[in-house]
């Protein structure tokens, strides 16, 4: 619907040139990449929070997963379950999360996938609530517990609470089943590192990927932008245009791969405006 | 008038039957001179009724008989006189003057004749014979006492001390051609019986002075047209204001035999006339007389000036759009730049914002009526017209005496002129264009009927197209064809018989991503309507309107744009028949119109739904230029197919929402050509259906933003719209105007009863209009507007999509926030020249002539993390050039 949207204003707007929606100027959550992407209930994942910071604001981390059966969270009414609090090293934050084993009789037939979501909010120290309650999880039945459960429940309206600059909140998802053949996360292979670009001008960023089904790649920086928000990975490859701002500097580079059944991979390189 | 239709031989001729003898001084003639007999504009009539022998002195007139009778006969004394009209130019001047009369005197006192005997010019003479027709005389008697006619000598004098103040100021002119009736004779009748006499000038134009308060009927007998009797309420100190609009007799249609400023709200209660001749010249419309309906009361200013009408509170698909009272998907092209019909074909546009009559159903809001001519022009004619947005070609071909045929093309150019320049840039680009034909034939009938068949086509295109020629990525289409024909017929004892038929496609398609049909919403439809109208009259108490009106067709619709909206689908006949009838009860100065509609609509796929809607209207002459009304009535909708059908997620048991309106008004005619209209106006709206709000669907302005409701379809929803209306009108001779206030608010309540502000709910909209005609064929307008911004709902947060890699705005309280505040001004000058076979006509529509950037939507970056409205449309100086035959 908001794609709609967006896209009925572009009658009104158009577009052209570097897209903006690639640049990023503020903190924000890039990515939660959860490997496995599928797993079964009780089973183990490892989430992979990748945050850009251009204004160095040092934020505190906060992840969680959220199991959805139509009554809130699962995970909601002990938010010392799978809630984890910490700070970036080199721009991540590496959670372990296990899959509720309770979703078993949910998934037992073998071909249903249940979505957990997984939330990740990161906000400049002092500046998020929540993040300082889970940091000290209350005494369970408190007013705070309480406050930190509804949050976490339903971070949609917990967000209103929340200051709209410094902070990014995000969700992902991590696959639940029993399939024999989950879904697996797409492989960015290697290459294109510390690339330079003029300033002014533009740089192509040819990548190879491995991946099973329809993959879209999206490409963003800290100094000027790419010319689409959105790339198709075609024959197992894609080139992202990189446009120099028009000012000289080093620029963080985040390529994220996204599968359309799931799976997400992320590559990310300090790049220079010359 | 009666000069030239009674003639026989002078006094002292014999006449079948009789001799009329009468002395002078004291045999035939009497001469009743009085320094206070007769002064235009005194209202002391007692001094002057009676001739006074003293200053009358008895004079002789040619070709009497001086024989003395056996017995003195009696002369006619004058018993009451009104004060008369003082000429203007005269008054001004401070001109003063007598004139000698020759007044002939009926058998029952009655003036049967009047010739000017010793003039006085300067517009004396026509003024005193004016005045003297409205003499009411004793009768004189001859030698055998019994009444007889008789001629006298009368000295009228004209003092400016005396003059009395205008009470009726009116014009006369025909419908067919707008052309005045100069030197026509008007009657004014009193209640008493008492005649006052005016004649028209060159204009048509013509005053009548000095009237008691009172009701009086304006009597006048346009030659070849339809005899105009027309009741006015005349009030000591306002200038009654009279338009009176006289039919060739072999062109008497529905209910426009006479068309009377005061009057104009007759048919409906709340009915607001624009004729083409009023906004032809008006800036920032384009002449478009439907786009003027948007500076009315009750209209709220459409967002980035889109062709929308939100008429009171309610949104655009709650209103109604007609042609002739069959109904029409829609008036204005995407754009909004223009009407779909060419307003040369549109003779007025009846806007009813609410409280209509039971003849209108099917819709919540307002309804706009596009009322198309019925008259056959003197000659055939035709013209071109260019301006910045389209080009127009028009043709009026007469063919015999009582047929004309009339065809028009049109085709905006916008993307002629844009796509060629945006094609260069290597960006996208949208590209709106419109075209839009009509044909039609009409054909009077002897006897008064009338026949006319009008086909019209109209297609809207807007697209956004790859710049590398890769097809359109997204595009929206709306056509639609009608033939509609109608079979205008009087009938005996007052009745009018009306007949429309209207058929044809509409298609709206919208394309997306390559599919040229991702989604389509189709009808092919028919409407029936059959009406016999029979009109209150000055001898009829009691007047009827009686209909039936059918619709029906075959609905069908696609939305497969899955990306963003759940597959529907589905296909429907469908069949919605409406009874209503209508009596109006005049009591005095009370008219009571009590209606009521029966409405259903009937699925294919078995659902079937009704609606009773009992209205109730009254209007009462509440003073001598006032008019009091009132209104409260029911008026409903019914869901649309999308929202019932089971193929469309529909939900089947949909009742029809409705809504209770009332209304309560004053009309006042003011000095000067004013005219002012106050009503106050309060809608409660019921069972309207919320929901889905989340799915794609066509819309004719802007996006919708959220927050949605996206649950299933339910009647849940309801409403309130309160408000107060001001129009205050002026149409003098060369100027026409208006100021419009509306003050209003508009609210809504959702699923769980959450209160929430109308989308479009402006609580104050302003709008002055004024156009002056000046010497040497120029023209000026100007038009200002000032508006309450829309409310809308502040984004606080965002939430980050890093599967859709987008994100999602988290909403603030509802409706806390308002756009500013809009204004704007737009200038036109018209400028035409005369030729001898053509007319060449120039202008420039300046709108928005102060390039205000007016945030009329709200939008927000990418990321939700700063408002970024979406401003109106920059200063566009608009020519437009006209060559007309």
């Amino acid at each position: 619907m908001n794609r709609w949207i967006a896209l009925s204003s572009g009658l009104l707007i158009g577009c052209g040139g570097a897209n903006e929606e690639t640049l990023v100027d503020e903190l924000r959550v890039m990515d939660i990449v959860a490997d496995p992407p599928e797993v079964a209930p009780g089973a183990e994942a490892t989430l992979t929070t990748t945050v850009a910071d251009p204004l160095d604001v040092a934020p505190d981390i906060l992840v969680w997963t959220c199991t959805n059966l139509g009554d809130g969270c699962l995970e909601a009414s002990d938010p010392a379950q799978g809630t984890t609090v910490g700070t970036l090293t080199e721009g991540q934050l590496v959670t372990p999360v296990f899959a509720p084993a309770a979703l078993a009789a949910v998934v037992a037939d073998g071909t249903t996938v249940l979505p957990v979501l997984v939330w990740a909010l990161a906000c400049a120290p002092g500046a998020c609530p929540p993040i300082d309650l889970a940091a000290m999880p209350p005494e369970s039945g408190s007013a705070d517990a309480d406050t930190l459960s509804a949050f976490l429940a339903d971070p949609f309206t917990g967000a209103r609470d929340l200051p709209l600059a410094g902070t990014s909140l995000a969700f992902s998802q991590l696959g639940v089943s029993m399939r024999s053949e989950p879904v697996t996360n797409p492989v960015i292979l290697a290459g294109n590192d510390a690339p330079e670009v003029g300033v002014g001008d533009s740089l192509d960023l040819t990548f190879d990927v491995e991946a099973e089904g329809p993959t879209f790649a999206y490409g963003y920086t800290t100094l000027g932008g790419f010319d689409s928000a959105e790339y198709d990975v075609v024959d197992g490859s894609v080139t992202l245009t990189w446009y120099g701002s028009e000012e000289p500097g080093t620029a963080d580079l985040w390529i994220i791969v996204n599968g359309e059944e799931g799976g997400s991979a992320l590559w990310h390189a300090q790049g220079t405006v010359r | 008038m009666h000069d030239a239709r009674r003639s026989w031989p002078d006094f002292g001729v014999a006449r079948p039957g009789r001799v009329y003898r009468l002395p002078v001084p004291g045999l035939i003639f009497a001469l009743c001179l009085s320094t206070q007999s007769a002064h235009a504009g005194d209202p002391s009539t007692e001094e002057v009724s009676r001739p006074d022998p003293q200053e009358g002195s008895p004079a002789a007139a040619p070709g009497l008989d001086s024989t003395p009778p056996a017995v003195e006969p009696i002369l006619p004394v004058l018993l009451s006189q009104l004060p008369g009209n003082y000429p203007p130019a005269a008054l001004l001047a401070g001109k003063e003057a007598a004139v000698l009369l020759e007044i002939d005197v009926g058998e029952d006192g009655r003036v049967i004749g009047v010739r000017v005997v010793e003039p006085a010019g300067d517009g004396f003479d026509e003024a005193a014979v004016q005045a003297a027709r409205g003499f009411v005389f004793e009768a004189g008697r001859d030698i055998t006492g019994a009444p007889t006619e008789a001629r006298i000598l009368y000295r009228y004098r004209f003092s400016v001390a005396r003059a009395a103040p205008p009470s009726i100021e009116g014009v006369v002119r025909d419908t067919s051609a707008d052309l005045p009736f100069p030197g026509l004779d008007i009657r004014v009748v009193g209640a008493d019986g008492t005649v006052a006499w005016a004649v028209t000038d060159d204009e048509g134009r013509f005053t009548v002075s000095g009237l008691p308060p009172g009701t009086w009927t304006i009597l006048a007998e346009p030659p070849g047209h339809v005899a105009l009797a027309t009741p006015v309420v005349v009030t000591d100190g306002v200038v009654t204001q009279a338009s009176l609009r006289a039919e060739s007799k072999a062109e008497i249609t529905a209910d426009r035999t006479v068309t009377v400023t005061a009057d104009r709200l007759s048919a409906e209660l709340t009915e607001r006339t624009l004729s083409q001749e009023e906004v032809r010249f008006l800036p920032g419309t384009g002449g478009d007389v439907v786009k003027a309906v948007q500076n009315l009361p009750g209209v709220a200013r459409a967002p980035l000036g889109v062709g929308q009408l939100i008429i009171r509170g309610t949104a655009p698909e709650d209103s109604a759009y007609f042609l002739d009272g069959a109904s029409i998907p829609i008036v204005f092209h995407f754009s909004g730049l223009s009407t779909i019909l060419n307003g040369d074909f549109i003779s007025e546009v009846a806007y009813l914002p609410g409280n209509y009559g039971a003849r209108y159903g099917r819709a919540l809001g307002g309804l706009v009526d596009l009322r198309t001519n019925d008259v056959v022009p003197e000659k055939s004619g035709g013209y071109v017209s260019l301006d910045l947005f389209q080009g127009t070609a028009w043709v009026e071909q007469k063919v015999g005496k009582d047929t004309v045929l009339e065809f028009s093309l049109r085709r905006s150019w916008i993307d002629a002129v844009l796509s060629p320049v945006l094609s260069n840039s290597g960006a996208t680009f949208r590209a709106p264009r419109y075209w839009d034909a009509q044909a039609r034939v009409y054909h009077r009938m002897k006897g008064g009927g009338s026949v006319d068949a009008l086909a019209l086509f109209s297609d809207d295109r807007f697209s956004v197209v790859g710049s590398a020629g890769d097809g359109v990525a997204i595009g929206l289409t709306t056509t639609f064809g009608k033939l509609r024909a109608r079979w205008l017929q009087p009938l005996p004892h007052g009745w009018r018989n009306e007949l429309t038929l209207i058929g044809g496609p509409e298609d709206q398609s919208f394309a997306f991503d390559g599919d040229p049909e991702a989604a389509y919403e189709r009808r092919v439809g028919f409407g029936v309507r059959e009406e016999l109208v029979q009109a209150v009259t000055p001898e009829r108490a009691v007047g009827w309107r009686l209909g039936a009106d059918l619709q029906g067709g075959r609905d069908s619709f696609l939305y497969n744009v899955v990306a963003f909206s759940p597959y529907e689908s589905d296909a429907t006949w469908l069949f919605a028949p409406a009874l209503y009838v209508e009596p109006t009860f005049r009591l005095g100065p009370v008219s009571l119109t009590p209606g009521l509609r029966g409405d259903a609509k009937i699925y294919d796929f078995g659902q079937a739904y009704a609606a009773f809607d009992p209205r109730l209207s009254a209007r009462v002459l509440a003073g001598p230029t006032s008019v009091v009304k009132a209104s409260v009535g029911r008026y409903s909708q019914f869901a649309t197919t999308r929202q019932v059908s089971p193929g469309g997620d529909g939900t089947p048991d949909l009742v029809p929402e409705w809504s209770l309106q009332s209304s309560l008004g004053l009309v006042q005619q003011l000095p000067l050509g004013l005219s002012v209209e106050a009503t106050a106006f309060y809608n409660r709206l019921y069972d309207l259906v919320v929901g889905r709000e989340d799915r794609f669907k066509f819309f004719t302005g802007p996006p919708p933003v959220g927050p949605f409701d996206a649950g299933e379809y339910a009647n849940a929803g309801t409403g309130r719209v309160c408000g107060a209306e001001l129009l205050l009108r002026l149409s003098a001779n060369k100027t026409f105007g208006l100021v419009a206030a509306t003050f209003s608010n508009s609210v809504r309540y959702g699923r769980d009863g959450e209160q929430s502000l109308f989308e479009n709910d402006q609580p104050y909209v302003l709008n002055a209009l004024a156009s002056q005609e000046l010497p040497k064929r120029w023209r000026i307008g100007v038009r200002g507007r000032v508006s309450a911004g829309d409310p809308y709902t502040p984004v606080v947060n965002r939430v980050y999509d890093m599967q859709g890699r987008a994100f999602i705005p988290v909403y603030g309280e509802t409706d806390s926030a308002r756009l500013p505040a809009t204004w704007s001004v737009d200038l036109r000058v018209d400028k035409e020249w005369q030729f001898k076979k053509w007319a060449f006509t120039t202008y420039l529509d300046l709108q928005n002539a102060f390039n205000v950037q007016n945030p009329e939507v709200m939008s927000w970056t990418y990321d939700y993390s700063e408002e970024a409205p979406i401003s109106g449309l920059p200063v566009i100086p608009a020519i437009g050039f006209r060559g007309e035959l």
